[in-house]
């Protein structure tokens, strides 16, 4: 194993004419990307990006109408059963989401305990850590409360964004990434721009292949 | 995979007869192309993006051990593996290894080229492990025993009624025109899979150094289940696809997609820092993260060459290639198509066996306007040419040395040289009556067959002009 190893980096180091290295160091990095966008109202710009590339927007305009919001997509989708991040108790928890939608009658579970039952679940709901108006973008980090199947497993994904979570784009989210997937704290994170897609039989867009076919964000204000 | 290129122009004619194929490369590579260009238009600084992305490409190339190094040391300080391999049969044997050691028989795959380079799946299959591709286009590819076309669109050659046939007798559905029901066909018939792997396989578009994150873009979510579901996590990434910094994702992660499909961002994204951390719910509980030599430092030896180790694998340039467009991928022969596929090949395989591509090029240079990184394509086409030519006067001195000798005897006076010519003119009328050559016998003849040469006239301009 370690002979490899060694073989391959000299076989770099004569490649480059040049002894292997002993440190590293990083320079300064590249400016990034600039966009001609009016930023003036980046949720705006969030909105009607997301809404491009098919995603679903809603907007209630209190706090109190965002259940309802909710419960009516969730009708929507004639779901039995949904999962509820557990992540973010601040924003699912005080909207009373849970609790709620099983007074409805709807089937609530919090975490996917058993795998083989993914399937039961039409709708799953989460908060988002940011949204990327450039591209429409919405940004989830691993959590100990929001795994990695819980933001890809059901049909159907509904997101809850408070407004203060949209940035510009991808440079300001790699700035609140970086500490986090650097200092190894959570294991991943997913960047997710639009429903599930493919184009392999004869360049045919069809939603839905393995993630959800169908994304909604309600904006919490 | 079994390399064929040296069968480029059979199969190309092949291609070119069929008037189904024509039509599918022609729509494909046209969207891709408007694609494209919309989405690179849209950005004010898409010219200086280019060039940083390219700065940033050509940085980790030249400092590539170095980022290696802190790729490695970065992805064990948080529970990863880090194995390298000089070649593909270590890369396979190592994961084979792995997956005996952990009593894996299956393993869910998303679409690699890397993977397909080694031929993993057959090293997978020979080891006892079924290995099952996820992407829908490699899906319809591996339960068809086919091999891929476009590394962006692997089954663009098929058509829906030949999906559906296909899904008749494989998976036992109903015969339907409609891609939503063949899509959803298979999504149900994986979706099993993906919970029952033990294995997870996946490629890697970069590897941050700085922070030791794979990052894997993909539209169809079968990366993130394959790297979500399964208890063991493996990726295989090529040397080249390191990258300094996290920041540098913000230049790369705007070219990569918008010049692959278009899309101002592809559906998914992973950033992944390997293995589940204690009270995360899911995830793999191993992160295995193989380096790929097989070539690659090699490649990197020849200062004129190692300018396609910068490539970020969009496939622009085969959209807006003349030849591919005509031609499509199977007539490349490997594993990457159009024109960089020109120039891998023969550097991966060797002059000889990736002979005929770098010539199937008309040099137009439609590549290099096409590429995200600016990579030089026709340059390293025209270099491409030089090792093949070179190559083929190593394996045949003997033969040039006695050419040049004849020609040197008759180039020597004037009256050797005016006899030459005689020669070869009254040979070339002997051929037949005509304005144009059409029979001539020996190497002339495959020359001839899609050109048009004129005869020689009757007296050559030397007796014209006078003495
Ligand atoms: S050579 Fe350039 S255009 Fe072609 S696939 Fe690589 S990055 Fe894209």
């Amino acid at each position: 194993m370690t002979d490899s190893r060694t073989a391959i980096l000299a076989d770099i180091a004569a490649a480059l004419r040049r002894p292997s290295p002993h440190h590293h160091q990083a320079p300064a990095p590249p400016p990034g990307p600039g966009v001609p966008i009016d930023w003036s109202d980046p949720v705006g710009v969030f909105e009607k990006r997301f809404t491009e590339v098919g995603g679903h927007w809603h907007h209630p305009p209190t706090r109190a109408l965002v259940l309802d919001a909710v419960l009516t997509i969730v009708r929507q989708h004639d779901a039995r059963a949904v999962l509820v991040a557990e992540d973010r108790p601040g924003l699912l928890d005080s909207l009373r989401l849970a609790e709620s939608l099983r007074q409805q009658g709807v089937q609530v579970a919090r975490r996917l305990d058993d795998r083989n039952r993914a399937d039961d679940f039409e709708v799953m709901i989460t908060g988002v850590d940011a949204a990327l108006a450039e591209t429409g973008t919405l940004a989830f980090m691993i959590s100990p409360g929001q795994g990695r199947l819980a933001t890809i497993v059901c049909p159907v994904h509904v997101v809850l964004l408070e407004r203060a979570r949209v940035v510009r784009g991808l440079g300001e989210f790699l700035t609140l990434a970086k500490p986090l997937l650097a200092s190894g704290e959570v294991s991943g994170s997913f960047l997710v721009t639009g429903p599930s897609r493919t184009g392999d039989i004869e360049l045919t867009l069809t939603v839905g292949v393995h993630g959800p076919g169908t994304i909604h964000v309600v904006l919490v204000d | 995979m079994k390399p064929t290129s040296t069968r480029f122009l059979p199969v190309a004619d092949a291609a070119l007869d069929s008037a189904q194929l024509q039509r599918a490369l022609t729509t494909a590579t046209g969207r891709f192309t408007a694609g494209r260009l919309a989405a690179g238009a849209e950005l004010a600084n898409w010219q200086s993006l280019r060039n940083q992305g390219r700065a940033i490409r050509e940085e980790a190339i030249h400092r590539l051990d170095e980022l290696l190094l802190l790729l490695e040391q970065n992805v064990r300080a948080q529970g990863g593996e880090v194995f390298w391999a000089r070649d593909g049969v270590e890369a396979c044997t190592y994961i084979t290894d792995l997956a005996h050691r952990r009593g894996v028989t299956l393993a869910v795959k998303s679409k690699s080229m890397t993977t397909e380079e080694i031929a993993l799946n057959d090293a997978l299959d020979r080891a006892g492990v079924t290995p099952i591709e996820t992407d829908l286009g490699e899906y319809i590819l591996q339960l068809a025993g086919d091999t891929p076309s476009h590394f962006l669109a692997p089954a663009v050659h098929w058509n829906r009624d030949q999906v559906a046939q296909l899904f008749v007798d494989k998976l036992g559905i109903p015969w339907t025109q409609d891609v939503g029901t063949l899509t959803r066909a298979a999504r149900a018939a994986l979706r099993r899979r993906f919970l029952e792997a033990g294995m997870g396989i996946t490629g890697a578009n970069f590897g941050v150094a700085e922070t030791g994150t794979i990052v894997v873009v993909e539209n169809e979510g079968n990366v993130r289940l394959t790297t979500s579901a399964p208890a063991i996590h493996v990726a295989v990434m090529g040397l080249e696809k390191v990258i300094p910094r996290f920041e540098d994702l913000e230049v790369l992660l705007t070219l990569l997609p918008r010049s692959a499909t278009g899309q101002r961002m592809s559906s998914y994204v992973s950033l992944l820092n390997g293995r589940r951390r204690p009270g995360e719910p899911d995830g793999p509980t191993e992160f295995h993260l193989v380096l790929l030599d097989n070539g690659r430092s090699r490649i990197l030896a020849d200062p004129e060459g190692r300018e396609s180790l910068y490539c970020i694998r969009c496939a622009a340039c085969l959209a807006v290639c003349p030849v591919y467009r005509r031609v499509g991928g199977h007539a490349y022969g490997w594993v990457y198509q159009g024109p960089i596929g020109a120039v891998l090949t023969p550097q991966y395989l060797g002059p000889e066996a990736g002979a005929p591509l770098p010539f199937a090029s008309s040099l137009c240079g439609a590549c290099r306007d096409a590429c995200p990184v600016k990579i030089d394509l026709p340059r390293l086409l025209l270099h491409q040419r030089e090792r093949v030519v070179e190559d083929v006067v190593k394996r045949h001195s003997g033969f040039g040395a006695l050419g040049a000798r004849i020609a040197g005897w008759f180039l020597q006076t004037p009256a050797r040289f005016a006899f030459a010519g005689a020669l070869v003119r009254t040979f070339l009328h002997l051929t037949g009556t005509g304005r144009w050559l059409r029979n001539v016998p020996g190497p002339l003849r495959g020359w001839i067959a899609s050109r048009d040469l004129p005869k020689p006239p009757a007296r050559p301009l030397r007796d014209l002009v006078g003495k």
